[in-house]
């Protein structure tokens, strides 16, 4: 239920513009209205990436760009090669390789811990992900999120890969190249989206000892 | 029209607005890779609808809310390979919020984490919240400016603005936000 608070010196708050009596007050409201709170912290989230410092664009990107663009309006297809589809038997086939087993199925039990994968700096190594579905799900949206010092091998700088499967009822497996590029590991999101239902994962990948 | 003239156009819509999109596609994404990806999509759209958007009033917001569509709708990366980038030459360098000599690495982390959150959340509302609360909060258009450009009224807009604003904190409380609620049920090695 919306109060009759005027939401504009929420943001204003967010904004770092408000002092002394009229913050106070506005903070005062926030304490006892769990809508303006909501509001508030969605503002202040909005507030830091407004104030992420973009740097200028590479010199010759927007000419890169406009070649791009007009030599290649299609579209280019997605990458999902790391996806190996449906397995019935084994998981794993390399030897580095480590098989974290989610079930993406109703009424499961969520655990406190937090799966890890050790990361080298010498050479990637095959950290297969198997998700367990008791359906078949279509156009399911895979997402991969990359933080601190890790890559996916062959893919560089990039932090974020995507792209839309058919997940199959049992378990399906997705297998990422991982390496470090620095001595404090990382973390890997995997988030996987359907219309029925929506899941993150979340593995840390710490520097092998 | 040849497509030397069409390229000529298209450059003199796309360049005045290049820096401001340039920097948006930095702040939704989290590397200059991917920031370039969701540039090139909105180049595409924009290439694609070059004799309405030269006919628009607001082209910057315009561009602006193809580019917040794309990030929640459908820019999800890697449709360029490593390979392609190279033989662009262009020069991507970390920005510089990666290179402050005065940030411990895992304050970085920390920082990359929150981003990261901050931007799955806003990929959990509608495209068209989104684009509304963005364009406000993020990239400063007024509301007059949201007004012309939506045709709604002050009040809607910030009627909408506010259970945005609301949506987006309330996601970004929940537990199903990056937090390690992981239906894990088992693990090998």
């Amino acid at each position: 239920m919306s109060c009759d608070f005027d939401k504009g010196r929420l943001r204003s708050l967010a904004r770092g513009s408000l002092v002394g009596v009229e913050r106070d007050s506005v903070l005062a409201h926030v304490d006892r209205c769990e809508d303006c709170r909501a509001a508030l912290q969605g503002a202040r989230a909005l507030a830091e990436l407004a104030a992420r410092n973009t740097g200028t664009p590479p010199v010759g990107l927007f000419e890169a760009l406009v070649e791009r663009t007009v030599s290649q309006p299609a579209r280019v297809p997605r990458d999902n090669r790391f996806w190996l589809g449906t397995g019935v038997g084994a998981i794993a086939a390399s030897l580095l390789a480590v098989a974290l087993f989610f079930g993406w199925t109703d009424g499961h039990t969520p655990t406190d811990s937090v799966p890890a994968f050790a990361v080298s700096l010498e050479e990637p190594r095959q950290m297969n992900l198997a998700f367990e579905t008791d359906r078949a799900l279509e156009g399911a949206r895979i997402t991969i999120l990359l933080s601190g010092n890790v890559e996916i091998d062959g893919y560089g700088p990039r932090r974020e890969l995507s792209w839309t499967e058919n997940l199959e009822a049992g378990v399906n497996r997705l297998s990422l190249p991982v390496i470090a590029n620095g001595f404090d590991g990382g973390q890997i999101v995997v988030r996987l989206e359907h219309p029925q239902s929506e899941q993150v994962f979340v593995v840390q990948l710490p520097l092998e000892s | 029209m040849t497509a030397e003239a069409r390229k000529a156009r298209f450059e003199a819509i796309f360049r005045p607005h290049f820096d401001t999109l340039y920097a948006a596609a930095r702040r939704l994404t989290l590397s200059p890779v991917d920031a370039e990806d969701l540039l090139q999509d909105v180049a595409l759209k924009a290439f694609e609808k070059l004799d309405a958007l030269e006919r628009m009033e607001f082209q910057r917001a315009w561009l602006l809310k193809v580019m917040y569509n794309r990030f929640i709708d459908e820019h999800r990366s890697s449709k360029r390979s490593p390979v392609d980038q190279a033989a662009t030459g262009v020069d991507s360098d970390e920005p510089d919020d990666y290179q402050r000599s005065d940030w411990l690495p895992e304050e970085m982390l920390d920082r990359e984490i929150r981003i990261t959150r901050i931007l799955m959340a806003m990929k959990r509302l509608d495209s068209e919240s989104a684009a509304l609360v963005a364009l406000r909060d993020i990239e400063g258009l007024t509301i007059a400016e949201l007004e012309e450009m939506t045709g709604s009224p002050a009040g809607t807009i910030k009627s909408k603005l506010h259970r945005s604003r609301a949506r987006l904190g309330r996601l970004l409380s929940s537990d199903t936000i990056l937090k390690p609620e992981l239906k894990a049920v088992g693990g090998a090695e």
